[in-house]
């Protein structure tokens, strides 16, 4: 095993390979700044240009430039509120604050670092998990998905912004949302109005770009100031600061690293669900909850240790059996039988190396990325204080292209004004966006896993060791959120006596 | 909401019969090609006449999201075929949508001019069409065939941790419990295979929907939550690899070349059931193929179909099917044509099990 | 808790807003639920679940609002505000998360702040935007409504524009039309094939 790590690292550090590595992270940093075209939409469109090269090459170039969408989508997130992918949503709610705030600098810094942790930490799972990755895999089923999904959606009330009914109502009409389009039991078609279009659902892409991109952009136009326009401090130096603050906070980003690769190898939810978990464990850990979602650095670390790490993850189901745990996964998984290669027992055996390979790749890029991405950072921070009139016409642009790239469809333009105009809405009105995207990313998750257990397993799913343990897990968090709850009444009732 | 849990809702119904973006080496396209290869000496003097498409882009409408295995099969062939053709530019457009029908729907609509094609899900269309399905505002056959891609046929597979390993293992897990047969999604190729297949075992089987696709579907039956799966031959072989299927049986009335120990399925029913095989193995036989909208100008459906014929000919396109296992059973348009007329011309039996399927 | 320097006016509004909006997704929630009459019961199961759920928050919501604009105002002084907020389910945390919440807040304030004009103007402004995309495409519209916008609200001078415009349009172009053979979005007036 040792003697293939070597040669996997060998293969990555050959000049061809790392030309190739070089140029993924280019292309990926121009177009990964577009949210919503970030790693998946990049990676599709560059398939076509591996046709033909060997194995290791086209993993070089295409996790290269998975890597490096990632951290883009972070820099656009922290900058303009607009997170790159659902699934990296989190970084907004404390790192696009810290900017508002002034702290642009400081944030990039730390989510740039918090990231390399991250995925160091998945990549080291990802290589040690190998001699076990089969049976671990194969552990997960319908009923342990399912599970997990309750698990995410439970921190709907944490993620309420302490205001627990409101929250409970938007989450409900997230999952709502997320069910339109055809059930997956009967071929129904639901809330879909006649609409070809619906019936695959909404896109999680539009909703996301225009819940978080619309007010951001309107709050622009209406304000006419920079987007750190209130600061008090104009701090753009804090980059070093902000990297220094992944290690004074290490145990956030380790543990937020530990979920994000762990949760990241269950395959179909997963990568869904990593990013609540972890930010949710991060505020329940955190001795100031209170900060966060109003730029609490633990926050951002939470999210920027976990981003990177789960992708990582979401490496292991694919390589040990050949489910793809995402879209881009299940982009890699068609590199990887265009090259020859097979999933399954031949990437731990024969192709082992290979496999190491990735490893090295998910390290090596990650660390490229941070250093090509650093003396990049402060002229980005200054961008927070440009007039935000200036902002604008750009801002708008990346959104719509965000929105339409995905499917190549108007549609979906539409339906970003639509998110755009309820997160104008719910902000005017005080009603917390985020449980709504919570229930959008998990709500046909949650019924489709649930279907599936009864119709695998009836009901004896229930009695199943993961899902015994994943109920106490439950059961534990809402005692621990209902009596954080109770304590903060009665510190508020003191207050107000 | 999501196509591998980021996008959109994995029910991809009717015409989806891209089982997952795997493909895997096969022995038959170079007899196939061989034949064609003959005949195109033939064609090369005529693309004079083709002047028409001399600077004109073409686009080829790939009705699937970029990175999957549709879309890959259609820029091996729009990268070959537009020099062929003699167009500026042959490029792919993605139009994915309600699992194909929204890009599907639109060409039929579009002008036939000869500058929009399609890759088309053939297999998948006809069964939503014979079916009744909702959405389907095309008449399969009406369409201007230009030529086939690939035919594979379908491989039924078990799980490679069960007991199951011939048919009378089957009947007897069917005596004691539902036989459990995943599908994709309601509508799909795999679940009208789960009907059918049903029907042969007295009603014993039950067709596991919620998957949001094959590969999810192949890892259940690597768990042995499943009995039976079926998908193109293809991404059987890959499943087998990663050891999450074995594959036992084609959906046909003859076996897989080089591999005697995929077995017809003909071989095992009852007799009464071989048509339906038979319409069965014609659907699946039609495959994914190119096709424009109805009524192309004759000289221009010509010019396309020739420089088909050429492409897949061409020895650059078959090395480069060859280098990305992405095999290629190719068939001229006139023999496609024929092929969906057949298979559209399914007898009333059929129809009715794609109608129940369709929950008509 | 800054709950005393907020003025009524603004607090009257909000709560008219609340009503709005609780109201409208209560409509929502009643159509989705009428909707699932008609699905076969694995369909409907789920839908009705959440529709459910969410109509009894909302009418939980509703309740809480009537007693802080109805009941509460009886009481006077500075105790009704922490019974109201007792009672209404979102107990004195509401208070927290209506005040000074950080990022959400300053938009809210921002949002709230702005008046009948303002708004006018940024709403044609992004009806300009969508409606000449949906007419024109977005390659005509963009450089027309960078120019536009930058000079009107930015001020920014006419060597300004050009930059962006080329930086922007120009780019999009140059990547999309010419080297990734992507589309953009079209207009419906030149769509025509």
């Amino acid at each position: 095993m040792f003697d293939a790590a070597m040669t996997g690292l060998l293969d990555v550090l050959s000049p061809h390979s790392m030309g190739l590595m070089l140029i993924g992270i280019l292309i990926g940093f121009v177009v990964g700044v577009l949210p919503g075209i970030g790693g998946p939409v990049a990676m599709a469109l560059m398939l076509p240009f591996t046709f033909g090269m060997e194995p290791i090459h086209v993993f070089a170039f295409l996790l290269g430039m998975k890597v490096v969408t990632s951290t883009t989508g972070d820099i656009t997130a922290v900058l303009f509120g607009i997170p790159g992918e659902a699934t990296s949503a989190a970084t907004v709610l404390d790192g696009h604050p810290m900017a508002r705030k002034g702290q642009a600098g400081r944030a990039l810094g730390a989510v740039l670092m918090s990231s390399l942790v991250g995925a160091i930490i998945g990549a080291v799972v990802l290589a040690l998990s190998i001699p076990i990755i089969r049976p671990i895999v194969l552990a997960f089923g319908p009923p342990e998905f399912f599970m997990l999904t309750v698990v995410g959606l439970i921190f709907m009330a944490s993620l309420s912004r302490g205001q627990m009914l409101k929250g409970m109502i938007m989450g409900c009409a997230g999952l709502l949302i997320a069910l339109i389009g055809i059930d997956p039991q009967a071929g129904v078609p639901r809330y879909v109005f006649g609409q070809l279009e619906l019936w695959e659902g909404l896109g999680l892409v539009p909703i996301v770009i225009g819940l978080f991109g619309g007010p951001e952009i309107v709050q622009l136009m209406l304000s006419k100031e920079s987007i750190a326009g209130k600061a008090v401090s104009r701090n753009i130096d804090g980059v070093w600061q902000g990297m220094l603050d992944t290690f004074r906070h290490w145990k956030v980003v380790a543990w937020a690293g530990a979920i994000g690769s762990a949760i990241g190898v269950i395959p179909g939810v997963g990568g869904s669900v990593s990013q609540f978990i972890a930010y949710g464990q991060a505020k329940q850990m955190s001795k100031t909850p209170e900060e966060f979602g109003k730029g609490s650095i633990e926050g951002l670390l939470a999210a920027g240790g976990n981003n990177n790490a789960k992708d990582g993850g979401s490496l292991v189901p694919m390589i040990a059996i050949g489910l793809p745990g995402s879209v881009s996964t299940a982009i890699l998984l068609n590199a990887f039988l265009i090259s020859g290669l097979n999933p399954g027992p031949e990437m731990l055996t024969t192709h082992l190396d290979v496999t190491f390979s990735m490893v090295w790749i998910m390290i090596i890029a990650n660390i490229i990325v941070v250093i090509l991405a650093l003396p990049l950072l402060k002229p980005l921070a200054r961008l927070t204080f440009t007039e935000g009139p200036i902002l604008v016409p750009f801002l708008l642009v990346l959104t719509v292209l965000g929105a339409y790239a995905e499917n190549n469809s108007m549609f979906d333009v539409w339906v970003m004004l639509g998110a755009a105009a309820v997160g104008i809405v719910c902000l005017r009105f005080n009603w917390p966006r985020v449980p709504l995207l919570l229930g959008a990313v998990l709500g046909d998750l949650c019924e489709r896993y649930l279907f599936l257990s009864t119709s695998l397993y009836g009901w004896s799913w229930i009695q199943r060791p993961l899902v015994i343990l994943l109920g106490m897990i439950i059961v534990a968090i809402l005692f621990k959120t209902v009596w954080d709850v109770r304590k903060s009444i009665r510190r508020s009732s003191e207050v107000r006596a | 909401m999501s196509k591998f849990f980021s996008g959109r809702t994995g029910v991809s119904r009717a015409i989806v019969t891209a089982k997952g973006p795997r493909m895997q080496k096969l022995a038959l396209p170079a007899s196939m090609a061989l034949v064609v290869a003959a005949a195109s000496p033939v064609y090369a003097q005529d693309a004079a006449s083709c002047e028409f498409f001399k600077n004109k882009t073409v686009e080829l409408i790939v009705p699937f999201s970029p990175g999957g295995g549709f879309d890959i099969y259609g820029r091996m062939v729009a990268k070959h075929m537009g020099p062929e053709l003699g167009a500026a530019n042959m490029i792919v457009r993605n139009q994915p949508g309600a699992g194909g029908l929204l890009g599907t729907n639109q060409t039929w609509a579009a002008k036939p001019d000869g500058l929009r094609i399609q890759v088309m899900s053939v297999s998948g269309m006809v069964t939503s069409e014979l079916g009744g399905a909702e959405g389907v505002s095309f008449k399969t056959g009406e369409f201007s065939w230009i030529g086939r891609i690939t035919g594979e046929p379908d491989v039924i597979s078990v799980s490679p941790t069960g007991s199951i390993r011939t048919i009378d293992d089957l009947k007897k897990i069917g005596a004691e419990r539902k036989i459990r047969y995943g599908s994709s999604g309601v509508g799909d190729i795999d679940y009208i295979e789960g009907n059918l297949m049903s029907m042969m075992l007295d009603d014993k089987v039950d067709v596991v929907t919620g998957f949001s696709n094959s590969s999810e579907v192949y890892s259940s039956l690597g768990r042995g939550e499943l009995d039976l799966f079926s998908t193109s031959l293809s991404s059987a072989i890959s499943a087998q690899k990663a050891e999450t299927a074995n594959m036992l049986w084609t959906f046909s009335t003859k076996g897989v070349e080089g591999m005697p120990e995929i077995k017809p399925l003909a071989d095992f029913v009852d007799a009464k059931f071989l048509p339906l095989i038979k319409v069965q193995e014609a659907v699946v036989a039609a495959g994914r193929a190119i096709a424009g909208p109805p009524k192309l100008p004759e000289d221009r459906l010509k010019c396309l179909r020739d420089a088909y014929d050429r492409t897949v000919a061409s020895e650059a396109f078959v090395a480069e099917s060859k280098q990305l296992n992405r095999p290629v059973q190719p068939l001229t348009g006139a023999e496609m044509a024929a092929v969906v007329e057949e298979a559209t011309r399914a007898p009333q039996e059929y129809v009715d099990v794609l109608r129940k399927s369709f929950g008509k | 808790m800054t709950n005393a320097p907020m003025a009524t006016k603004p607090q009257k509004r909000a709560e008219l807003g609340d009503w709005i909006f609780t109201l409208a997704l209560l409509g929502v929630m009643i159509a989705a639920y009428v909707m699932t009459f008609n699905w076969p019961a694995s369909t409907a199961f789920f839908p009705e679940l959440l529709s459910i759920a969410g109509i009894l928050f909302l009418l939980m919501k509703l309740a809480s609002l009537a007693w802080t604009t109805f009941g509460g105002r009886a009481a006077l002084g500075g105790a009704s505000a922490s019974k109201a907020a007792h009672s209404n389910g979102e107990v004195a945390l509401a208070a927290e998360g209506d005040e000074d919440q950080g990022n959400e807040d300053e938009f809210h304030k921002v949002f709230a702040r702005a008046d009948r004009r303002t708004w006018a103007e940024v709403m044609g402004w992004v009806v300009m935007f969508f409606g000449g995309m949906y007419l024109v495409g977005l390659l005509v519209i963009l450089p027309v409504f960078i120019i536009a916008y930058l000079r009107v609200v930015a001020k920014a001078p006419w060597r300004v524009c050009i930059i962006y415009v080329i930086g922007t349009a120009g780019v999009m172009y140059a990547v999309f039309e010419l080297f990734l053979h992507l589309p953009l979005p079209e207009g419906i007036l030149f769509s025509g094939e």
